[in-house]
C-alpha cells in the first residue's frame, strides 16, 4: 500500500462531518431568516399601528373652528410632540396654506405631494430633520364643517428605534444559531469518534493479526461491524488453508523427487566410469540440499500465534524417540520444566527445533543430557520462555559454535546428518522473535538455549 | 538371517534387494501395504525395512498391527519424510530405527546389522562363541586370529546361530531364517552345511540336540 497524503473528505469522519456541517448550515440559515423577518415584519406592524393610532387621535381632536381655522380643542398630551427632532412629528397640510406642525418639527417640512388625494390611510418613508428615517402615516380628511377644504393630516416617527431592536434581535439570533450550529457540529464530532470506534479496533486487531499477536480479528464488535469481522476471519482461514496447501504440496514435491535421487544415488554408487558416479553423485547431493532447504523453509509455519503447544508433552515424545534411535549409548534424560509451560506458535515447529537439539545432544553426549524449560521473569514486550540442552560430551570450541549455524555446517563429517539442522533451529526461532545460542554446558558438553515466545493463560 | 522389504517404488526395491543379497541375507520384498502386512505377519523376519507412503495401506498402520500381533522384529523405517513430528510418529508406531530418504547405503547396511544385533540381545558387534569371532561389520569369521573361509550359505548359517548363541534352533527355523520364500526349501540340506561348517573348524561348537535342533555353545 502506497501512502498517500491525507485528505480529509476522503475521510469517513471528513465526509460526516461535511454532511452534517452543510445540512447544520442550511437549517439554522433558513430558521434564521424566517424568524429574522417575522420579527422585522412584527416591529414595523407595532409602529405603524401606532402611528394609525396617533393620526386617529390627531384627526379626532382637531376641528375647524367659527373662525376657519383649523385648531385641536384640546393640546395632544404627547411630550414627545413638543420636544424639537424627538423623532415624533405631526404635520397639517391644506393646499396653498402653510402648513401645521408640531413644535418637534422645528421650523422643517415634511414634503408631500397635495396634487394626489390620499383618502386611504397610507404609508410610506422619507427622510426628516435631522437626517432621521421616518415612517410617515398620512391621510386626507375633509370636516363637515367645512366641507370644501381638505386637510391631509401626517404622523411621522424615527425608525431608528425600530431598527435598532430588529438589528439587536438579528444579533442575537445570529449569535445563538452560531452556537447552536456549534454545538450540533462538537455533538457530530463526539458521535463520529465513538460510532466509528468499533472501525479503529478492527484497524488496530488487524494490525494484532499482520504482527502476529492475533490469530484472529476480535469480533466484540456492534452487530452491524460483526459481519465484517467474520468475513475478515474467513479471508484469514480461506489464506491459511492456501498455505497449508502450498506447503503440503512443496512437501509432496520434495519428497517425490526424493525417492527417485535415491535411486540415482545408489546407481551411480554402482557406476564403474569414475566421472559418472563423481557428476551424478555432486550433482544429486546438491539438487538434495536444494531440496532439503527449501522444503524446511517452506515448512516453518512460523512467526504467527496459537492456542498454545504444551512443551512438556513434546519433550517427553522426543526423548521416547532419541531412546530408540540412538538405543545402543543407553542415555539418560532429565528433565526440569515449568508446570503447563506452553508455547505460543505451531506444534511442528516446536518439535522440529526440540528434536534438532536433542538429537544433537544425543549425538554428542556419553550419557546425561539434561532439558529445562522456565518462564523468563519480566522479560520485556512478550512473555517469553527459555529452553536449555545440556549434554554431558566433548562440547565445542567457542569460536567454532557460531559455525554451527551456518547452513550445511557439519563440524564431523564421520556423523550423519544434513547439516541443516542448526540453521533451522535458529530460523524458526527468530521468526517467533526468538533466539537461538550455544555455549558451554557446566557439564562439560554443549548448551543449546532457545528463546521462544511463552503463551500466557 | 531374512529380511523384508516394503518399498514401493520398483527401481529403489531391486536396489535394496540387490544390495542385501550381495551382503548376505535373504530378502523378500513387497511393493504394497497389503502383501507387506501379509508377509510380515506370516514369516518369520529378523527385520524389516519399511517405506510410510505404500498403496494401499500405509507404513505406519502396517507397522501397529504387527505390534499389535505380537511380532518384535526389528523395523527400519526408510521415508522421504524427515520432519520431528513424523520421526516420532514412526518411532511410536513401534519403528525401531528412522532412516530418510536418500540414504547410503552403506549406513542402511550398518543399521540393519545394529538392528539385528541389538533385537538378539547381542551389543558388541563382534560375535564371539570360543575362539570363533565373526564380525558382523565385516562379515568376516575367525578362529584364533586365523581367518575361517566360508561361502555364502555356510556363513548365513553360521551367522545366525552366533546371533543366538545358546539358543536351541531346529532345522525349520534355520531354513525359514537363511532362504527367501521363494527357495525351494529342503531341510535335509541344512545338515549338509552344519557339516561343511563343522569341518572346517578346529573345534566342535555346533551341538547336536537330538529331535531338537542345533545349539552352538563355546567350551566352558
Amino acid at each position: 500500500m502506497t501512502a498517500r497524503p491525507y485528505r480529509l473528505f476522503r475521510t469517513l469522519t471528513g465526509r460526516l462531518l461535511a454532511a452534517a456541517g452543510l445540512w447544520t448550515i442550511l437549517v439554522l440559515g433558513i430558521g434564521g431568516f424566517v424568524l429574522s423577518y417575522s420579527f422585522s415584519a412584527y416591529v414595523k406592524e407595532d409602529t405603524e399601528s401606532r402611528l394609525m393610532s396617533l393620526l386617529d387621535n390627531v384627526i379626532g381632536l382637531a376641528e375647524v373652528g367659527t373662525d376657519d381655522v383649523l385648531h385641536f380643542t384640546r393640546p395632544l398630551s404627547d411630550q414627545n410632540f413638543d420636544t424639537p427632532y424627538s423623532g415624533w412629528y405631526w404635520q397639517i397640510n391644506e393646499k396653498g396654506q402653510d402648513p401645521m406642525r408640531s413644535r418637534s418639527l422645528w421650523d422643517k417640512d415634511i414634503s408631500s405631494d397635495m396634487d394626489k388625494a390620499r383618502f386611504e390611510l397610507m404609508f410610506r418613508s422619507a427622510v426628516g430633520p435631522d437626517e432621521q428615517i421616518l415612517t410617515i402615516a398620512e391621510r386626507d380628511i375633509v370636516f363637515p364643517e367645512a366641507s370644501d377644504r381638505v386637510f391631509r393630516f401626517i404622523i411621522a416617527a424615527d425608525t431608528a428605534t425600530m431598527r435598532d431592536a430588529i438589528y439587536r434581535f438579528d444579533r442575537l439570533l445570529f449569535w445563538s444559531l452560531a452556537i447552536i450550529a456549534l454545538a450540533i457540529f462538537s455533538s457530530v464530532i463526539a458521535q463520529i469518534t465513538y460510532a466509528l470506534k468499533p472501525i479503529r479496533s478492527v484497524r488496530a486487531s488487524l494490525a494484532d493479526v499482520r504482527k502476529g499477536l492475533q490469530s484472529r480479528v476480535s469480533d466484540d464488535l456492534p452487530d452491524d461491524l460483526l459481519p465484517l469481522s467474520q468475513e475478515i476471519n474467513a479471508l484469514i482461514d480461506h489464506n491459511e488453508k492456501i498455505i497449508d496447501r502450498a506447503r503440503t504440496h512443496v512437501g509432496n514435491l520434495a519428497h517425490a523427487l526424493k525417492t527417485p535421487l535415491s535411486v540415482i544415488l545408489n546407481h551411480a554408487q554402482d557406476s564403474k566410469d569414475k566421472k559418472t558416479r563423481e557428476i551424478l553423485t555432486t550433482q544429486s547431493e546438491q539438487m538434495l540440499t536444494h531440496i532439503n532447504h527449501h522444503l524446511k523453509r517452506a515448512r516453518i509455519a512460523g512467526g504467527g500465534t496459537s492456542q498454545g503447544v504444551e512443551i512438556e508433552p513434546i519433550i517427553k515424545g522426543l526423548v521416547g524417540a532419541m531412546k530408540r534411535l540412538h538405543s545402543d549409548k543407553g542415555l539418560s534424560f532429565t528433565y526440569e520444566i515449568d508446570k503447563a509451560l506452553m508455547f505460543d506458535g505451531e506444534s511442528e515447529d516446536l518439535t522440529e527445533i526440540i528434536g534438532n537439539l536433542i538429537d544433537n545432544a544425543s549425538k554428542w553426549a556419553n550419557k546425561l543430557i539434561e532439558i529445562s524449560a522456565h518462564k523468563i521473569m519480566d522479560s520485556p514486550r512478550r512473555a517469553m520462555f527459555t529452553l536449555i540442552i545440556d549434554d554431558d560430551g566433548n562440547g565445542v570450541d567457542e569460536d567454532l559454535r557460531e559455525q554451527l549455524f551456518e547452513r550445511g555446517r557439519r563440524l564431523d563429517e564421520q556423523v550423519p546428518g544434513t547439516g541443516l539442522g542448526l540453521n533451522i533451529v535458529r530460523e524458526i526461532a527468530e521468526l517467533y522473535g526468538g533466539q537461538a545460542l550455544l555455549k558451554a554446558s557446566p557439564t562439560g558438553g554443549l548448551r543449546a538455549i532457545i528463546i521462544l515466545p511463552l503463551k500466557e493463560h | 538371517m531374512r529380511i523384508l522389504i516394503v518399498e514401493d517404488d520398483d527401481t529403489l526395491r531391486e536396489q535394496l534387494v540387490d544390495s542385501l543379497l550381495t551382503s548376505g541375507y535373504a530378502v523378500d520384498s513387497a511393493g504394497d501395504g497389503e502383501e507387506a502386512h501379509f508377509l510380515g505377519d506370516t514369516e518369520p523376519y529378523d527385520a524389516v525395512v519399511l517405506d510410510l507412503g505404500l498403496p494401499i495401506m500405509d507404513g505406519a498402520s502396517i507397522l501397529r498391527k504387527w505390534r499389535s500381533a505380537g511380532h518384535a522384529f526389528p523395523v527400519l523405517i526408510l521415508t522421504a519424510r524427515d520432519t520431528w513430528s513424523e520421526k516420532v510418529d514412526g518411532l511410536d508406531a513401534g519403528a525401531d530405527d528412522y532412516l530418510t530418504k536418500p540414504f547410503n547405503m552403506e549406513e542402511l547396511l550398518a543399521r540393519l546389522r545394529a538392528l539385528i544385533r541389538r533385537s538378539t540381545g547381542n551389543a558388541n558387534p563382534l560375535l564371539e562363541c570360543g575362539e570363533l569371532v565373526l564380525d558382523t561389520r565385516n562379515s568376516r569369521v575367525s578362529e584364533a586370529g586365523m581367518p575361517v573361509k566360508l561361502t555364502a550359505q555356510e556363513f548365513k548359517l553360521l551367522d545366525f546361530l552366533m546371533h543366538h548363541k545358546g539358543e536351541v534352533i531346529s532345522r525349520t527355523t534355520l531354513t525359514e531364517h537363511i532362504y527367501d520364500q521363494d527357495f525351494d526349501r529342503d531341510s535335509n540340506t541344512i545338515e549338509v552345511f552344519i557339516n561343511r561348517i563343522r569341518k572346517k573348524l578346529k573345534t566342535n561348537i555346533i551341538h547336536t540336540v537330538r529331535g531338537l535342533g542345533y545349539r552352538l555353545e563355546g567350551e566352558a
